[in-house]
């Protein structure tokens, strides 16, 4: 028995790593075929960025700051696809703008990926409006707050600020409906809420990626009003728009269909840490048992 | 599956997916296709961040205001700017920056240097003192407990109130080193180092979600974009 005990201990002990990584590759890729995907709902921390939109009153301009990279996108993009698949359908022109120099590029994916496929309908200035990436992180938002045309004299197009209707009434950061910063890291959502949301009276929501989620959530009711955590917190809020707007299908719910191997993953990650565990469990009760 | 599979005739895809089967063949082993990915990673990284640089800061926010005339070039249809003196005053502190690249001459740098952190400092303070410290003690303490208008308890917000305090209060208690953690003083440290444990567990979980969420990501771009199965 204290052999056998051993035996296992030390094969679990000195298994190759390489191993585990071949299963988890595995099960997300049968997962991906599959086609698997876990049922959600929004949290109570999600649940209030889909009411602020749907109550917004009627064109009421939102800001979307995408303040991430393409290393962050598979977490954050989809946030990006479900506000705006959200905002347009309930009539809410979209500012686009970025505090990573990268998000032009994901202004654009987002405007090719989901505005011009989904709502072909959709009028450049009127609908929406990208301002795009300016420098100076917190130093860019604290300028924004008085006036947007202090560092966006024009759009990506060219076009004066003051010739697009998206941005009709907007002067400052304040007259915006709603301000959300998908954030990846510094700066992001953290520099919103500084020079911001505590200094405006707008409603600020945010989103961000799984690592730098503990840093947001005490922020979470006081400070934001939402928070979208990962892949995760995207599939919430495409649950709350499945829920509220049926003509919001499952073809546009990338982050629901990426649940599925996600959680798939999860669960073998869970059942290494168990191995893991029973390894020393045994290695524990084989020294016990040895005279 | 196989006669399902439409390979892409995009360049671009073709690209991102050999690079990321490098940086996944790392997995195996170091080998000279991970370094190959590596160096391009690094190279493409810096040579993007230089390129946005110049033209997001230095080209609009020192040349444009010093040569004025310079705007014609890049954008011949926009208007003329103004000349602007106060552009020469972040150009010598920018010229001094550079100044470290000579020993005997590099203590110049560390005036644009002190200028910077200073400034930084100084406007940052405010904000954070606001945010980071009087908002977080009164989102911690809170109105939980307090009852509604309707004069109805709301006792699942409370409790979490009173958990958020607690806990709260017992990490701060474990990090006290002036006085012998032992009794009831030593009770409150040990639930504060629990709190702790299960604070960094969280946030590592939260991590593993996010890498997780990476590797699903580049799958999916794997089998989608580049093999056409999904």
């Amino acid at each position: 028995m204290n052999d056998r005990c051993d035996r296992i201990a030390t094969w679990l002990e000195t298994l190759d790593r390489r191993w585990i990584f071949l299963v988890l590759a595995t099960v997300v890729v049968v997962a991906l075929l599959s086609g698997v995907t876990m049922p959600d709902r929004a949290t109570s921390v999600v649940q209030p960025i889909y009411d602020c939109i749907e109550n917004l009153p009627q064109g009421a301009p939102i800001l979307l700051s995408l303040d991430y990279s393409p290393s962050s996108a598979p977490e954050l993009e989809p946030m990006a696809d479900a506000l705006t698949q959200h905002a347009l359908l309930t009539g809410h022109p979209i500012c686009y703008m970025s505090l990573y120099p990268t998000g032009n590029n994901m202004i654009s994916r987002v405007e090719e990926r989901i505005i011009a496929r989904e709502f072909p309908q959709a009028v450049p200035a009127r609908d929406w409006v990208s301002l795009g990436f300016q420098v100076g992180g917190e130093m860019l938002v604290n300028s924004l707050r008085d006036s947007l045309t202090a560092r966006y004299p024009t759009d990506m197009t060219g076009r004066p600020l003051r010739d697009v209707p998206a941005l009709r009434g907007v002067r400052g950061l304040g007259d915006f409906g709603l301000i959300v910063s998908l954030s990846a890291g510094q700066p992001g959502l953290k520099e919103w809420i500084l020079y911001a949301g505590d200094v405006l009276d707008v409603p600020l929501a945010g989103g961000c990626t799984g690592v730098g989620a503990p840093q947001f959530f005490p922020y979470y009711p006081l400070q934001i009003l939402g928070l979208m955590s990962a892949l995760k917190g995207a599939a919430e809020y495409e649950a709350a728009l499945a829920r509220g707007h049926p003509e919001f299908t499952a073809a546009n719910q990338p982050a629901t269909r990426g649940m599925g191997p996600q959680s798939a993953a999860h669960l073998v990650i869970v059942a290494f840490i168990l191995l893991g565990n029973a390894g020393l469990l045994l290695r524990f009760l084989a020294r016990r048992r040895s005279p | 599956m196989i006669a399902a599979i439409h390979l892409s005739g995009d360049v671009q895809v073709w690209i991102g997916a050999l690079l990321t089967l490098m940086v996944f063949s790392f997995l195996w082993r170091d080998n000279p296709f991970y370094k190959f990915a590596e160096h391009v990673f690094v190279g493409v990284s810096a040579a993007y961040w230089m390129v946005m640089g110049f033209w997001t800061t230095l080209w609009p926010a020192l040349v444009l205001k010093l040569f004025p005339a310079a705007g014609r070039w890049s954008s011949p249809d926009a208007p003329v700017g103004a000349w602007d003196p106060v552009a020469l005053i972040p150009a010598a502190l920018g010229l001094l920056m550079l100044a470290r690249l000579w020993p005997r001459l590099s203590w110049l740098g560390k005036w644009p240097t002190a200028f910077a952190l200073g400034t930084t400092a100084g406007y940052s303070l405010v904000r954070y003192l606001r945010s980071d410290f009087l908002y977080q003690i009164e989102a911690t303490i809170g109105t939980g407990l307090a009852p509604t208008a309707a004069g109805r308890w709301l006792w699942q917000e409370s409790l979490a109130q009173l958990l958020v305090l607690a806990g709260t209060v017992s990490g701060l208690v474990y990090f006290v080193n002036t006085r012998e953690q032992r009794g009831a003083y030593g009770r409150v440290a040990r639930w504060g180092l629990l709190v702790l444990m299960i604070t960094f567990g969280a946030s590592f979980g939260s991590a593993v979600m996010g890498r997780v969420a990476l590797l699903v990501g580049r799958f999916q771009e794997l089998l989608g974009p580049w093999l056409g199965i999904l």
